[in-house]
């Protein structure tokens, strides 16, 4: 969100760049953060939020693209924590979670591993990135990134196999 | 290890992708309504959708009295419950349930049934939501049983507030459950805007104080009361922090990594005196301290410090930035320890009996290499370290026997028990946990070793601190 909370104007040339990157990739993260989150709404509040940022900066990002997913991950995270935090602290009389039609044994299983397994697994099968790109996306090493592959299709094999 | 052959980990790599691609395959978001609304600038936390969810709601206090009001997605025909002389009201398809007369707690549970019948999702009013359910303050419990009425609220910034009768005022929260927090502070509103909003907020500040350098200072003070009440959980002293930094320009947040969790240190700079001030919601001997580093780079502490001094904050580095601190952990006990490092989503549970090489490289996935580890000549065992954190080695058998913790300079794991007991924490809080906990002078100093835990204290009376502890077989020099 801009500082002033007043939208950044693009122009010319980058107005249409930054069109062409939204278009491209605002569907796919919405996805990618539906498969980390578990919810579409939020899964889409938070691709804007990451956009919205990337807008911001724009100016001064070499990467679009990385910055956004970069962005995306942060985003999640920080979701994540306050979730937690708020379930944790506060006595709420009803649960709330989306209006699932039926169980989803896919999103159960990745809702059951750490955030970080989550997102590289995603990245990784869904979003189809190599390792190097996943630890540039996330921000972690390389070996915490195989680890952390390796540990989550362990756990998702033993769930999700016949 | 895994003996899985190559072939079925490639098919299940290949379903689970195939798994992937099918749970998305209703997710169709609007493409282009997205794109306006961020390039217009109506992202959720945009003032404008705020100002858009505050008009709704002053609609809703005007067209139907006042009061507390609640919002949830109904559907169908309307529905009201008398309770006392209210009247709660779902307004058919829309967000709203409006109460006319303020309830007390006990009442709003009676209309329980009535808010219980939406979707399950909330209004959120900072994501275009046409009402603000603000009885979820109520129902969290936070506010207790006393009846409050509203008398504003407002957004700014993509934040919302609502101030209630007695002039105090709550921070709504985004979320998808929408909670309110009790906005002890006045901190209301943006850096730029909070002067005039909180004057009209009440609460610590003094309205008749212009100076802003008065009035922050004022918040200042009142932060550090409420960090002095010890009533604030780590969350909620997270957040505290986040106000602070955000409000008062504070730039540095810590917490000694040999202390745990509950010693924080906010260092503010720009301080009304010129100087910097730094503040520690709890001091080694639980008093809070507040020291002030002027001009001149001499500190003076301004509150009572027997125990702790400038030195002692110095010494008790390395500093850790609290969300660091929140991350990483390591929870002890009499037969071995539990960790979790939520960065690199590593946890695990390491019983003592565990193979020592494959405990080491679980933990050390967790926190990273060890940085200290001693071959003893003299004990039958070893120990691998991560800050203050020590594992013992049973040279013989190769299991993980024991651990110690002790105050460290190096950065690590904050380690506690799963009472909240570590390093720092006081005798007086050992023996709330432990009743029949004895302390005695040794050729150590001052343990208490008959539990299942052993402590090394500065002393025996209740203000004394841990200066280490360990349980299972660890190598100790007496």
């Amino acid at each position: 969100m801009p500082a002033s909370g007043q939208p950044v104007e693009l122009v010319g040339d980058d107005s249409t760049a930054f069109d062409e990157l939204f278009r491209a990739e605002y569907a796919v993260l919405v996805r990618v953060a539906y498969l980390i989150i578990g919810s579409q709404s939020r899964a889409e509040e938070l691709s804007q939020d990451a956009f919205a940022q990337l807008l911001e900066k724009w100016s001064g990002v070499k990467n679009p693209g990385g910055f956004v997913r970069t962005a995306l991950v942060s985003r999640c995270r920080d979701a994540q924590r306050r979730e937690i935090t708020e379930r944790r602290k506060l006595r709420l009389l009803r649960p709330v979670t989306e209006a699932e039609p039926e169980a989803d044994y896919l999103l159960d299983s990745l809702a059951e591993l750490p955030l970080n397994w989550r997102t590289i697994v995603v990245f990784r099968f869904y979003g189809g990135y190599s390792i190097p790109e996943i630890a540039e996306i996330t921000g972690d090493p390389e070996g915490s990134v195989k680890s952390g592959l390796h540990r989550a299709l362990t756990q998702l094999r033993g769930q999700l196999s016949p | 290890m895994n003996e899985t052959p190559d072939i079925d980990e490639s098919s299940f790599e290949t379903s689970l992708e195939q798994q992937m691609r099918t749970a998305v395959a209703t997710v169709d978001p609007d493409i282009e309504q997205a794109l306006r609304a961020v390039k217009g600038g109506a992202s959720r936390q945009s003032s404008d959708r705020g100002s858009q969810w505050l008009l709704a709601v002053a609609a809703a206090i005007l067209v139907f009295g006042g009061g507390i009001f609640a919002a949830s997605r109904f559907s169908g025909d309307s529905d009201e419950i008398q309770v006392g002389d209210s009247t709660a009201t779902s307004v058919p398809d829309s967000n709203t349930t409006v109460i006319d007369e303020a309830l007390d707690f006990e009442q709003l549970e009676a209309i329980t049934p009535l808010l219980a019948r939406e979707i399950p999702r909330l209004s959120n009013p900072l994501t275009g939501g046409d009402a603000v359910r603000v009885d979820w303050l109520l129902l969290s419990g936070e506010v207790g049983t006393e009846p409050f009425r509203f008398t504003e609220i407002w957004a700014d910034d993509g934040r919302a507030f609502a101030l209630s009768e007695d002039g105090t005022s709550y921070e709504l929260l985004e979320s998808d459950t929408l909670v309110a927090r009790r906005d002890t502070l006045g901190m209301a509103g943006s850096a730029t805007q909070w002067q005039s909003e909180i004057l009209s907020v009440g609460g610590f500040l003094d309205p008749e104080s212009a100076s802003e350098a008065h009035q922050r200072d004022r918040l200042w003070d009142d932060a550090s009361d409420l960090l002095a009440s010890g009533t604030l959980d780590s969350d909620q002293r997270a957040f505290l922090f986040d106000r602070i930094e955000m409000q008062l320009g504070a730039t540095y947040l810590y917490v000694p990594a040999s202390f745990g969790t509950d010693l924080i240190a906010v260092v503010w700079e720009g301080h009304s005196d010129g100087g910097n001030r730094a503040f520690l919601s709890d001091s080694v001997n639980g008093k809070p301290v507040e020291y002030s580093i002027g001009e001149s780079g001499r500190p003076s502490v301004s509150y009572e410090a027997e125990r702790v001094t400038l030195d002692d904050v110095l010494e008790a580095g390395p500093w850790l930035m609290v969300d660091e601190v929140a991350d990483v952990g390591v929870t002890v006990d009499a037969s071995g320890f539990s960790y979790a490092s939520t960065s690199v989503g590593v946890t695990g549970v390491l019983p003592f009996g565990s193979p020592s090489e494959s405990a080491i490289l679980s933990v050390s996935d967790a926190f990273g290499q060890p940085d200290s580890g001693t071959v003893s000549t003299q004990c039958l065992t070893d120990s691998v370290g991560w800050g203050s954190l020590s594992l013992s080695i049973d040279s013989v058998s190769d299991t993980i026997v024991g651990w110690t913790v002790r105050r460290s300079r190096s950065e690590g794991p904050v380690v506690t028990t799963a009472d909240g007991l570590g390093i720092g924490s006081t005798v007086a809080e050992l023996r709330a946990i432990y009743p029949e906990l004895i302390i005695e002078e040794t050729t150590l100093g001052w343990e208490s070793i008959d539990g299942p835990i052993s402590w090394l204290t500065s002393g025996s009376t209740d203000t004394d601190i841990v200066q280490a502890m360990w349980a299972g077989e660890t190598c100790v020099f007496r």
